[in-house]
């Protein structure tokens, strides 16, 4: 057993000594991720780009030849006391809470406004028609006259489709909350003239009441409310969520290790190339000891690889792992399975090359499907079984379980399913291995 | 000039001799194309989000929420108990949760504001997708609330009617009438020569790609030249009349070539395949893409000059090509990143190829239209290429 041991020192020495193997084992990793977490932030201090905003706002107000204003229509007909749409649009875009989404400048005229988007000096420009108010405020309370349709333009930047989705998503609330104020008009018109009231003017009055009131009450009245929060995995256990940087270097840690146990993995290969491992073959040493130290160098490297990865997300990104049983149980099983996968890539190839085309390929195929790469999307319910074919996914599976306030009985199913491939993987390299060096 | 061709030659032949070569400049590329292009259309989907919803009221107001919700085309809920609604976030089984909370009806009865859970994983973009369409939901029901409510106070305080199940129908009636004939409508049209349909996730993953394994293309050639350092085949070169300047130009001819053939690969594949628009602007395209492989092999040649052993040079590749990538945007667009990581970005001129092949594809740029991106490209070039130059030692 000694012997074995000295044949993993060896090798361990070997890769850490490496300083090729040390960027590919622990800076790769860790600098991938700083740039992904610096992408994406974690919480508050997250901010997207501002969106240069160009509106031009051609709206006349409710009555025609009004300039836009609140008083659009003095003589108390259609429109009476109602906000101007397009003055509406233009406070929602310009105003504070949206001042870092927005960047909000105008334009004398649609030809301008759209010559800035195709020039890339805007992001996106709105067009504001000049019978917006007319459109909105210009019908009847009673429902009938309608007036004609009005069409406000987004033109966009083709290649930008998150900020001028905010500034749609923005005018389209002003526009709805206008069309709630109308609703309430003309629903309070209707249900006092079936009850017999068919004064026009008092029902004009009726509804200019409702509409103000509905304005009022909008503003006043948040409603139903979003709070956004992660997901808790135990009832009983703590709430954690944990940041972008260490739910991405989690993905990376479980992909590149399985790089750096292929690393002592070829060993095998080019001690045999370089006839050394013939040569250790020809010593009183039992190959199986040889190859059990193989084994051995292979868990220890990736094993330590982990251990600095998790520290340095801890120093580094202020990640939370999570419980520290449940933690090194799951560190020690992914140091198994990249060990044994490392092993398996290596055995049926012929030489370090092939080896190398052949464990990148598998490697890569299985950070694919398992979310090393992809956590951060959303396939729904394909995904989340493509994922379980590969024992990578049902660890990335842990892991997520683990850091967001997890315990042992929230990863024993994971455990037990890498444990598996991993008595899989092993039995497979030892039957290649022995059939070439027994 | 016939010796630079031979060098070049031998190197592009020693290329396609490698299988290694193929699978990193050719295969992977492509899997990972289809992959991310085949995900990230899937996560910007705007319908049939799937949703999990958890209703721990169990009441009539909830039950109605619960229905409008279905009805939103942009959503497909499943109602799940709440432990379950938790694992299915977690799992990423939906995109998110919303619950429902105990006591939501008696708190609208009261005209409180009520906090609905929605339960994410921030790292998701589909949850992002699916909260704009829930909030659109409660906006939308929302405004029909307060709609009848405004028309019941006016109507109850000006006529003295009681506020009954009757005056609630007929108020609630015309006002779902009128909110379901919009007097004014939105059009967002895309500037330039827009797409005839919905951009698909391949937009993003098709020119990512091109410029994520630009580099790896260059593997064996680069490692090629250690190899050749490390031996003294260069000095062998030198001692029979080829000029070092020969040299440097074979070779990077070689990888010019190497990593325009990967590209000229990707874009069709893009095009052909996956309906990307790369060839209506060829000129553009064949300036964007001269520019990464100049560029690239600039790059290839400086690691060359500054690494001596082939597993340094691997390590070292890798690394710059994940990381020019992610800062480039090939990943994700740079548009969904933070506004400091989007302006640091721009630093690197894989950004600035991103901004013209997405420019090409999306917006119908033409030639004009790349020339500021590909000058900073080129300044780039001027820099790495002449380091390299500088640096590069036959020995």
């Amino acid at each position: 057993m000694l012997r074995a041991l000295l044949v993993a020192a060896k090798d361990v020495r070997h890769v850490y000594r490496s300083r090729a193997s040390l960027v590919l084992m622990l800076v790769a990793p860790l600098l991938v991720t700083g740039a992904i977490g610096a992408a994406f932030g974690s919480g508050e201090g997250f901010e997207i780009e501002a969106t240069r905003t160009v509106v031009v706002d051609q709206d006349r107000g409710a009555g025609a030849g009004h300039p836009a204003s609140t008083d659009a229509s003095a003589d108390g007909g259609a429109g009476a006391g109602f906000p101007a749409a397009g003055a509406a649009i233009r406070a929602a875009l310009g105003s504070p809470e949206l001042a870092d989404l927005v960047d909000l400048t105008t334009s004398p005229d649609p030809q301008s406004a759209r010559a800035a988007v195709d020039a890339g000096v805007a992001d996106v420009a709105v067009v504001i028609p000049p019978d917006l108010s007319e459109a909105l405020w210009g019908g009847s309370p009673f429902g009938d006259g309608e007036p004609g349709p009005a069409t406000i333009q987004i033109y966009k930047d083709a290649s930008r489709t998150v900020g001028p989705g905010i500034v749609a998503a923005v005018v389209e609330q002003v526009v709805r909350t206008c069309q709630g104020a109308v609703a309430a008009a003309r629903s309070a018109v209707a249900a006092t003239a079936a009850h017999g009231l068919d004064d026009p003017a008092a029902l004009g009055a009726l509804a200019s009441a409702a509409a103000s009131d509905f304005l009022t009450r909008a503003q006043s009245d948040p409603g139903l409310s979003l709070r956004a929060r992660p997901p808790s995995v135990s009832t009983t256990g703590p709430e954690r969520a944990p940041n972008v940087a260490a739910q991405v270097l989690i993905g990376m840690m479980v992909f590149f290790t399985l790089f750096g146990a292929s690393v002592p993995a070829r060993s095998v290969l080019d001690e045999h190339r370089a006839g050394t491992l013939p040569r250790l073959f020809t010593t009183a040493t039992p190959r199986s000891l040889i190859l059990g130290g193989k084994y051995i160098a292979v868990f220890v490297v990736v094993l330590l690889q982990s251990i600095i990865l998790l520290i340095a997300g801890l120093l580094l990104y202020g990640a939370h792992w999570g419980a520290f049983g449940p933690v090194a149980v799951l560190t020690v099983c992914g140091a198994v399975v990249a060990a044994s996968l490392g092993l398996v890539t290596v055995s049926f190839a012929k030489t370090p090359g092939q080896a190398g085309a052949v464990s990148s390929v598998i490697f890569v195929f299985l950070g694919l499907v398992s979310g090393s790469f992809t956590g951060t999307a959303d396939l729904g319910q394909v995904y989340s079984v493509l994922r379980r074919i590969s024992p990578l996914g049902w660890l990335l599976e842990a892991w997520d379980n683990i850091m967001f306030g997890g315990s042992f009985s929230d990863i024993v199913l994971p455990v037990l399913v890498v444990l598996a491939f991993s008595l899989v993987f092993f039995a497979l390299a030892t039957f290649f291995f022995r059939r070439r060096y027994a | 000039m016939s010796r630079v061709w031979h060098i070049a030659f031998k190197e592009l032949l020693q290329t396609r001799r490698d299988r290694l070569a193929a699978l990193f400049t050719l295969i992977l590329p492509v899997i990972f194309t289809v992959f991310l292009g085949i995900m990230i259309g899937r996560a910007n989907e705007d319908s049939g989000l799937p949703l999990a919803l958890a209703d721990r009221d169990g009441s009539e107001a909830s039950q109605t929420l619960a229905l409008t919700l279905s009805g939103s085309p942009a959503l497909a809920i499943r109602q799940i108990a709440l432990p379950g609604l938790e694992d299915a976030v977690r799992s990423r089984k939906v995109a998110a949760g919303l619950v429902i909370p105990v006591g939501y009806e008696t708190a609208l009865q009261a005209g409180q504001t009520v906090s609905l859970d929605f339960v994410c994983l921030e790292t998701v973009p589909g949850a992002q997708s699916a909260r704009q369409a829930v909030e659109s939901v409660l906006f939308e029901s929302h405004l029909s609330s307060l709609a009848i409510k405004s028309a019941a106070h006016v109507v109850t305080g000006a006529t003295g009617l009681p506020f009954d199940d009757r005056l609630d129908r007929v108020l609630r009636e015309s006002v779902t009438a009128a909110l379901a004939q919009p007097t004014v409508t939105l059009d967002v049209t895309d500037a330039g020569r827009p797409l005839p349909g919905e951009a698909s996730g391949f937009e993003q993953s098709s020119p990512g790609g091109m410029v994520n394994w630009v580099l790896f293309g260059l593997l064996t050639v680069v490692a090629g030249v250690a190899w050749e350092k490390q031996r003294g085949l260069l000095r062998r070169f030198l001692a029979a009349g080829v000029k070092q300047r020969e040299i440097v130009a074979g070779k990077l001819l070689a990888m010019v070539a190497v990593t325009f053939l990967q590209q000229l690969l990707l874009a069709t594949v893009g095009q052909v395949g996956f309906g990307v628009r790369y060839f209506h602007a060829p000129l553009a395209l064949l300036a964007t893409m001269l520019s990464l492989s100049i560029f690239a092999a600039s790059f290839g040649l400086l690691l060359s000059s500054l690494f001596r052993r082939e597993q340094a040079i691997i390590a070292v590749t890798i690394i710059s090509a994940q990381l020019l990538g992610v800062m480039g945007g090939a990943w994700f667009p740079l548009e969904v990143a933070s506004h400091s990581f989007s302006r640091a970005a721009h630093f690197f001129p894989t950004a600035w190829i991103m901004e013209c092949l997405h420019g090409i594809t999306l917006s119908g740029w033409g030639m004009t239209q790349v020339l500021v991106p590909l000058g900073y490209v080129w300044a780039w070039i001027a820099v790495v290429f002449s380091l390299a130059v500088w640096r590069f030692r036959p020995d």
